[in-house]
């Protein structure tokens, strides 16, 4: 199974980059190496050179992603939660109204984040233009 | 003591005089105000000391010549380098505050401290703001291109 396919990346080994040096790591948590200038041909696997400090923000801003992702599942378990304390509620009105407060902040934080980063994104590339 | 000390603790002195006066009205904005106060002379002092030998090199340059003298090349590229960080790190502080406040549930101690750190985040970026206004105004040509 795996024999003929290291043939065929033997052959090629841009495909072998393309398969194995994806840009996203565990469960699509973005690399910390994703914005940094990568190498030159032929594709390595090699984690491109890194500049103090010239690219100390490039390693920020794959931090940031790192955040949103992190940001993304936490609104998930946050609205599952509520959902849970919701149906354990059993009609009584104090406990549904914790949990819609945590469905509801889930939700919120969930806004915070989506607006922070696309008005300092519109912003950046309004400047930089 | 030189004119640049001097300078400074007029500063200073003037600010405890106010404070003087002010800390027989309250006790509880004594504190605030002796820190604004402390603050506001050491960055009137600070000011001095990096403004006034910036101002004797830039004095008898015109803007071109400005451009070129190698301390100002070193200011600039310090500035721009801070000033490239300053989005992105508002933008992480932001983020953690929003999944503070997704964590926090319908514990309003943990929203009111999400809220604060949002509102922290916001408040630099502010500061940044009127930070590039001062300076562009302050320094000949401007320091960001």
């Amino acid at each position: 199974m795996i024999a003929p396919l290291m043939l065929v990346f033997a052959k090629y080994p841009e495909l072998f980059a393309l398969a194995v040096c994806q840009k996203r790591g565990f469960f699509g948590l973005p690399v910390w190496w994703k914005y940094l200038e990568p190498q030159p041909l032929p594709p390595t696997c090699e984690i491109p050179d890194f500049d103090v400090p010239g690219d100390i923000w490039l390693v920020l801003l794959a931090g940031i992603e790192m955040l949103l992702w992190f940001g993304g599942m936490i609104a998930v378990v946050m609205v599952i939660v509520g959902g849970f304390r919701f149906m354990s509620a059993m009609g009584n009105t104090e406990k549904m109204v914790t949990a819609r407060k945590t469905i509801i902040n889930a939700m919120l934080g969930l806004a915070i984040i989506a607006v922070a980063t696309v008005t300092v994104s519109f912003i950046g590339n309004y400047l930089a233009k | 003591m030189d004119d640049r000390q001097a300078r400074g603790f007029f500063l200073a002195s003037t600010c405890y005089s106010i404070n003087e006066d002010n800390a027989s009205v309250m006790r509880s904005t004594q504190k605030k105000y002796l820190n604004f106060c402390l603050g506001s002379a050491n960055t009137a002092v600070i000011a001095w000391l990096v403004l006034y030998p910036a101002s004797v090199i830039a004095a008898p340059l015109s803007s071109k010549e400005l451009s070129a003298n190698p301390i100002v090349k070193d200011i600039n590229m310090v500035v721009d380098f801070l000033a490239a960080g300053v989005g992105i790190i508002v933008v992480s502080v932001i983020i953690i505050g929003g999944i503070q406040y997704m964590t926090a549930g319908d514990n309003p101690q943990a929203v009111a401290a999400a809220k604060q750190r949002i509102s922290n985040g916001l408040i630099a970026l502010v500061a940044f703001i009127f930070t590039f206004a001062f300076l562009q105004w302050l320094i000949p040509g401007g320091v960001f291109k």
